[in-house]
């Protein structure tokens, strides 16, 4: 066993759903969650009142917050440190009416249904809860008439965010046009993205549409709704089948494909990159049977560092202000855009016509 | 042969079942706990109470109830409700205040709620 943070392979459970786990506790970690666990007040079932003095229920809580963390971070026990940390999040708001928040129990629910899983299972609890999450908030929308009129993404915009941009843009539009269209946008992504991964139907398509719409909602908003937007980003990855393997070969000559080298195995802890030399030839990464060269070979390479998901966890969570996050979502939508894989799509697409 | 029954699949599954159950549940009640509501609606409220004829300043009603006295709050407002409505039940029965909140909901002015109920 590896005490390294940067490590997701191990004994216990799917690399992908470590990840998941790690980067949501960097998110509490810098969100300075162990600050926002308070004491039993108001709780929604009475019985917590009888647990103890509140300052004992308080530091109970944030013991359990930091073994939890500890333990997911540094490999040790990480199934039970998310039971741990997921019970700890579903407390808070069964103990404290004040203290529910989305985020805190999405959170609990997702760690702790991670917890669940051994290795080598597939992640079904982890992917209907992410399915459950986008149904209710879909189905919630629905019948709230502000947001069947607009009015909510019009209040939204004009009167709390502020945000220039949006208030520019519907000047050019018929009154409340763009606020509804966000709004029916924004239910029909919420609809489309449970079916879509229940039925297994382009899954990978719409796990980019999702990153783009939590991006937008950050850029919009400048807000990261809590450890909200890290969590739900980071739950996608027990959609995807992470490699035990990665084969590269690549040209020992080009300085490029040595620079690519270099920066992959100082930057990937878990021995998962194979590679080969083959004179003269490109960049070449096979990825779960899937084979890309190129500027797509590296690509795909970095996307397959934990460190990269990481760093990006920690600079959302860490961004001072609305501005800075925004900037911090607009640059993480750049470097994961799927642009080598729309124009191979269409150079294939031509080839074949 | 008796079906083992795995604990831990069972828990998940309930846990699961149980927030559908509040999805549904959701749409017979003005809360929002546990039914993934997030951000669907901003609040603009402001609390005024007062015990024993002495008007609360903004910082005893946030002792009192953990919630600011002015503020935008983008869950349900019956969640705001609830926290007044349950404190004065429960830990303030003995001190009982009078509580008057203004609030409109998505920039719509809504009637002013009161406790006690009237």
């Amino acid at each position: 066993m590896s005490v390294n943070p940067l490590k997701i392979v191990n004994n216990e459970m799917e690399p992908q759903l470590l990840l998941t786990a790690k980067a949501v506790v960097l998110g509490l970690i810098c969100g300075k969650y162990f600050f926002k666990l308070s004491d039993h007040f108001l709780p929604v079932w009475p019985i917590f009142d009888y647990l103890g003095p509140p300052h004992v229920f308080e530091a109970v809580l944030k013991v359990l917050f930091i073994f939890g963390c500890a333990g997911i971070l540094f490999n040790c026990r990480v199934r039970l440190c998310c039971i741990i940390l997921g019970l700890v999040f579903l407390i808070t708001p069964l103990s404290s009416m004040v203290s529910y928040r989305n985020a805190k129990v999405f959170t609990g629910f997702l760690l702790f249904m991670i917890g669940l899983h051994k290795k080598g299972e597939v992640p079904w609890l982890v992917q209907a809860q992410v399915i459950i999450l986008y149904l209710g908030a879909g189905i919630n929308k629905l019948f709230e008439p502000d947001w069947q009129t607009g009015q909510y993404f019009e209040h939204w915009m004009h009167n709390i965010i502020k945000n220039p941009y949006y208030i520019n843009a519907t000047m050019l539009l018929p009154p409340m046009m763009l606020s509804k269209i966000m709004c029916w946008l924004t239910i029909a992504v919420e609809f489309i993205f449970p079916i879509t991964l229940w039925r297994r139907f382009h899954v990978s398509f719409f796990l980019w549409t999702g990153v783009l719409f939590h991006g937008m909602a950050l850029i919009l908003s400048g807000d990261d709704f809590g450890v909200f937007s890290i969590a739900v980003l980071c739950s996608y990855f027990s959609f995807v089948k992470w490699p035990e393997l990665i084969r590269v070969s690549f040209n020992g000559d080009n300085l490029l494909h040595r620079i690519a080298k270099g920066i992959v195995n100082v930057f990937g802890f878990d021995n998962h990159f194979v590679w080969q030399e083959q004179a003269g030839g490109p960049l070449v990464a096979t990825i779960n049977s899937q084979t890309h060269t190129g500027t797509l070979a590296f690509k795909k390479m970095v996307l397959y560092l934990p460190i990269f998901y990481l760093a990006v966890a920690v600079l959302i969570s860490l961004a001072p202000t609305a501005a800075l996050k925004s900037k911090c979502a607009l640059l993480l939508y750049v470097l994961i855009f799927p642009l080598p894989e729309v124009i191979g799509y269409l150079k294939r697409k031509r080839e074949k016509a | 042969m008796p079906t083992k029954i795995n604990i831990r699949i069972v828990t998940g599954v309930i846990l699961l079942t149980v927030q559908v159950l509040m999805v549904i549940y959701a749409r017979f009640d003005e809360a929002r706990y546990f039914c993934w509501a997030p951000h669907d609606s901003q609040n603009e409220y402001a609390i005024f109470a007062t015990v024993n004829d002495q008007t609360l300043t903004p910082d005893q009603i946030q002792k009192r109830y953990r919630i600011k006295q002015k503020g935008i709050d983008p869950r349900a407002i019956q969640h705001i409700k609830d926290i007044i409505e349950r404190y004065e039940t429960t830990y303030g029965k003995d001190s009982p205040a009078e509580v008057i909140m203004h609030y409109s909901t998505n920039g719509i002015e809504k009637p002013s709620w009161r406790w006690p109920k009237t």
